[in-house]
């Protein structure tokens, strides 16, 4: 990737990373959502010095909508939710205890910047620092999934997952045409309306945002 | 040895002592305008040491020689490390006592004196205080040993000064697990320090207190010299996080603008831990007590993980 703006990139990269990592510690949603539009802010000003520094303006635009659907629209719906149903402001509780989740995300940190990886490295052969700390958030992004009993954290985790997979492959090089990126993000912005109509429905049937309740759901 | 060099040293040596209580009264008077308070001058710590410094103290008959010298050596520890660390210039500091370990264990062998003093008197109260120190600086060492460590993995050296000599050649992205380091010293420095979420340092209530519980049965100048060696530990922090995690704007030379410039760029680095600080413990409440281990672990895997990240990168 030639760009003259490496360290800028790898900040916002960094950055990013911490804020996944800070995801996994909060205890309220409302923190959650200013946590994932922040990452989202990054997202944007990422593309943006990339757009900038490869002088692609597809990139830019790119940005613009990153900005619109993911620091806009998304916490917008996620804030109106909060606000509407009483007692989603507390985030339910994790699988683990916060001690447990840090030592595998550290074990998630130290495998992405093992050897093991090596092979997966030919990928981004001339950043490998950077290839290894974007697995390390996306691995970090599918463990929120996983821990979490809440169903607003699952949420707002694959979201942000999603943005570590953005991160990745913009950092390796990956390039779509940009009818298709702007259609995966139309996909982001029905998903999350989607999303924020079944967090109503789920409330509405069984008066809680855990996933607990849910068990029950399978037959004897 | 030039008339400069003598001045900047002996300025090396005192700046920690004559600097730290204007810390504190800074962070006061940001907290108190966020409370829309006018608050007091910033230069009330140093009134409120000139007035306990003439005050008579009064000593219980139980207590030991421990009680007594204890003050002391919290208080001497910390201008020693002061006169140790890396503050405006890289020259005058060189020194076998600026590594990073002796450091840490200076401040712990203050920390030991000052929970055995709070023992000493036989009253409740100092006895929780010490037992309470004790746990969160034992949690605390972890992430501050490791967070310490980054850097010192990164430039190949123990002593602090090195350290920054060295990481002021890097480039922003070899500091970035420093970055991550820092966050983890961040978390380290209010729990060392005694301040919000760990500790409340304005509160006497027995269910919250844990550095207050200690000093209670300290009145007049030993009282005056714990509050002192107090300021003096959290501008030492600050001085360590602000040059080692943002080594930039250090004199490695003897001239007097750039020992000027350095001063003037450690003011500004100073100025945002302060502010950090206050905004900090205005926003948020304190921590029970039983949660204060999650934060000071999440200080030691965050210290971890950058570990993990400058040995792999």
């Amino acid at each position: 990737m030639e760009t003259t703006f490496p360290s800028i990139v790898l900040l916002l990269d960094g950055f990013s990373f911490l804020l996944a990592i800070l995801m996994h510690l909060t205890r309220r949603n409302a923190n959650l959502v200013r946590l994932y539009l922040i990452q989202s802010l990054f997202l944007a000003a990422l593309l943006i010095v990339l757009g900038f520094s490869l002088g692609e303006k597809s990139l830019l635009w790119m940005a613009l909508l990153t900005f619109f659907v993911k620091a806009v629209i998304a916490p917008v719906f996620f804030f109106r939710v909060l606000r509407k149903i009483p007692g989603a402001e507390i985030s339910a509780t994790n699988y683990l205890s916060t001690p447990l989740t840090l030592i595998v995300i550290m074990a998630l940190v130290v495998l992405s910047y093992s050897k093991i990886i090596i092979p997966l490295g030919v990928l981004s052969p001339e950043m490998l620092g950077l290839f290894s700390l974007n697995l390390s958030m996306v691995l970090t992004s599918i463990f929120l999934l996983i821990n979490r009993r809440g169903i607003f954290t699952q949420i707002v985790g694959i979201l942000c997952l999603e943005n570590s997979i953005v991160f990745l492959s913009t950092i390796i090089g990956v390039k779509q045409p940009v009818g298709l990126e702007i259609g995966m993000l139309f996909d982001i912005a029905l998903w999350i309306v989607v999303a924020i109509v079944f967090i109503s429905m789920i409330h509405t049937q069984f008066g809680t945002l855990s996933t607990a309740p849910l068990k029950k759901l399978t037959e004897e | 040895m030039t008339t400069l060099q003598i001045i900047a040293t002996l300025l090396q040596v005192l700046f920690v002592p004559m600097a730290s209580p204007l810390i504190i009264g800074i962070i006061r008077k940001v907290k108190a305008r966020m409370q829309n308070r006018d608050g007091a001058s910033v230069l009330q710590p140093y009134f409120d040491l000139l007035k306990l410094f003439r005050k008579d103290e009064v000593i219980s008959e139980d207590t030991s020689f421990i009680f007594r010298i204890a003050p002391f050596i919290v208080f001497c520890v910390t201008i020693f490390i002061g006169a140790s660390i890396p503050i405006f210039s890289l020259v005058t500091t060189y020194l076998p006592s600026g590594d990073f370990l002796v450091i840490m264990y200076f401040f712990v062998f203050g920390t030991f004196f000052l929970a055995l003093a709070g023992m000493d008197a036989g009253s409740g109260f100092g006895g929780f205080g010490s037992s309470r120190e004790m746990m969160v600086s034992a949690l605390a060492e972890g992430g501050l040993l490791f967070s310490l460590l980054i850097p010192s993995v990164a430039a190949e050296t123990t002593n602090v000064v090195g350290m920054v000599a060295v990481l002021q050649e890097f480039s922003l992205i070899q500091l970035l697990p420093i970055f991550i380091a820092f966050l983890a010293f961040f978390i380290a420095l209010l729990a060392e320090n005694s301040r919000f979420p760990v500790d409340n340092p304005a509160t006497h209530l027995e269910l919250t207190m844990i550095h207050e519980a200690m000093i209670l049965e300290y009145s007049g100048k030993r009282l005056a010299l714990l509050e002192w060696a107090s300021a003096n530990k959290l501008l030492i922090f600050i001085a360590l996080g602000g040059n080692l995690f943002f080594p930039w704007g250090i004199g490695s030379e003897f001239e007097f603008l750039a020992i000027i410039f350095s001063l003037g760029v450690f003011a500004l680095k100073t100025a945002g831990f302060v502010l950090a600080i206050a905004v900090l413990e205005s926003i948020i409440a304190k921590f029970r007590i039983f949660r204060v281990p999650d934060l000071l672990f999440t200080s030691l895997v965050l210290g971890m993980i950058a570990l993990g990240i400058i040995i792999t990168i």
